[in-house]
């Protein structure tokens, strides 16, 4: 089989809600942004919106779709029998879909920034930040985290449940400098005050539960009994 | 119906990730949100009535995403393990399956929510010396939690039968959001008004005013209602 197939093969098992998904919420940031504008809505105002979508559209429907990925596989036990195992099939199979999300993800960003709708300091590559450290952060928990509760549910639920804790949260916990640290959504809520350190902790975090989930799905034993129904 | 749902209930009540789930949530929120404190930083957490009240307010706000995304596999577990053919072969009803399955799974998955929510007004109870907060939380809990979460086991189980599950689960989150929390001033929204399943309504027009904090100008710096009161919102929008 030729590795062509295999992403091939990764892309049909991810789905297409999964694939989908990501464009249509970028075609949604657009029209929100030209339809604010139309409205004549507030100029920051509508600037905002565009943004919030962005950092934090894009990482819930990643670690959505990340929590799903692992344990959608009936005969997991004869991939796991193969020379290659498992890990690296469920590694493109992530790799497909969050690649997916970071290609529209990408194109909203430049789009509003060759659109003068882009006002944060940081533009460019390092702006691609804004979507990117809290959507790696969310997908590499739901990913870690369906591989440590088996369950697809209880991944989705965490995942849930920290996208919009971190809405509550940043208010209340606005001057705790460790929170501030690890806040998925500092963009919106804060600007670019301690934005590099912040982007730079979640993704130092995140690698560091994606060796957690890699380390989980190794073992066999674990993947091969599912959660207790 | 009463066997499925006896069954339904055992099954969800004795899943592990259910309660893994929500103590890892329930612990954010004392280590987060003032649940933890008796006076729940509220200038009236003294009243029995006004803390079960800021008390559901607390975790109505968090804990009913937990419970609509545990809920979302349950109707197409028979589906998906292939046992729906025997199941129909049975003498007891589709209708009365379903009915079953939806009371039990929705009892189940409220059990830790309950938990949670009575076990803080019995630790009120005790070390304020006020057992009426029992009646309070039992009476806040029926007619303002309750019916949100009524409501949302039949969207949790409606919604994956008409949407892809993935598909529903990120429409969820984002209804909850959307819906329930945000303020009423950054767009138009469900939230604060009668349909929000939060019970805003019941909770302050039936069985406690709004807390202080929540309308006065002088909130505390972290009061009760920062969870909702302090959502982040646009330019120009102010907060709610």
């Amino acid at each position: 089989m030729k590795p062509v197939d295999l992403w091939r093969h990764e892309a049909r098992r991810a789905g297409l809600p999964a694939l989908l998904g990501p464009p249509v919420l970028a075609a949604l940031i657009q029209l929100l942004a030209v339809f604010g504008a139309s409205l004549g809505s507030g100029e920051e105002n509508t600037r905002w919106f565009p943004m919030s979508a962005l950092e934090m559209g894009v990482p819930l429907l990643a670690g959505v779709v990340a929590a799903t990925l692992p344990g959608r596989d009936p005969v997991a036990e004869l991939r796991l029998a193969i020379p290659h195992g498992y890990r690296p099939s469920l590694l493109r199979r992530l790799a497909v879909t969050l690649g997916c999300a970071a290609l529209c993800a990408l194109a909203v960003s430049v789009t509003l920034m060759a659109s003068n709708w882009w006002t944060f300091p940081y533009g460019g590559a390092a702006g691609q930040l804004v979507w990117l450290a809290p959507a790696l952060w969310l997908a590499v928990l739901g990913f870690c985290s369906a591989a440590a509760l088996r369950s697809t549910a209880a991944a989705t639920s965490l995942v849930a449940f920290v996208w919009t804790g971190e809405q509550i949260f940043g208010g209340a916990l606005a001057d705790n400098t460790a929170y501030r640290a690890l806040h998925l959504f500092a963009t919106t809520s804060w600007g670019s005050d301690g934005w590099p350190l912040n982007r730079l902790v979640l993704l130092s975090t995140a690698l560091l539960l994606a060796v957690v989930g890699w380390l989980l799905l190794g073992n066999a034993e674990r993947v091969l009994r599912g959660e207790p129904e | 119906m009463i066997a499925t749902l006896r069954y339904e209930f055992a099954m969800q009540v004795r899943r592990p990730s259910l309660w893994i789930v929500y103590a890892l949530v329930f612990a954010v929120l004392i280590v987060a949100l003032p649940f933890g404190s008796l006076d729940l930083n509220d200038y009236e957490g003294s009243v029995g009535r006004q803390a079960m009240s800021v008390a559901a307010q607390i975790l109505v706000s968090l804990l009913p995403i937990v419970y609509g995304c545990m809920l979302a596999d349950r109707p197409s577990r028979d589906r998906v393990l292939r046992v729906d053919g025997i199941l129909d072969a049975t003498p007891s009803g589709r209708t009365a399956r379903l009915i079953g399955k939806y009371a039990g799974v929705c009892a189940a998955t409220a059990v830790p929510f309950a938990v949670a929510y009575f076990g803080r007004a019995l630790l009120y109870a005790v070390v304020e010396g006020q057992p009426s907060a029992l009646g309070w939380a039992a009476l806040t809990f029926l007619a303002s939690i309750v019916p949100g979460l009524v409501f949302l086991g039949a969207l949790a189980f409606a919604g994956p039968l008409l949407l892809p599950p993935m598909v529903f689960r990120v429409l969820f989150v984002a209804y909850w959001f959307w819906g329930n929390l945000i303020p009423a001033a950054m767009m138009p929204t469900l939230s604060h008004t009668i349909f929000s399943a939060t019970g805003e309504y019941v909770r302050y027009g039936i069985v406690a005013p709004p807390p202080r904090a929540a309308s006065g100008p002088a909130r505390r710096p972290c009061s009760t209602s920062c969870a909702r009161s302090r959502l982040r919102s646009p330019p120009g929008c102010g907060s709610a």
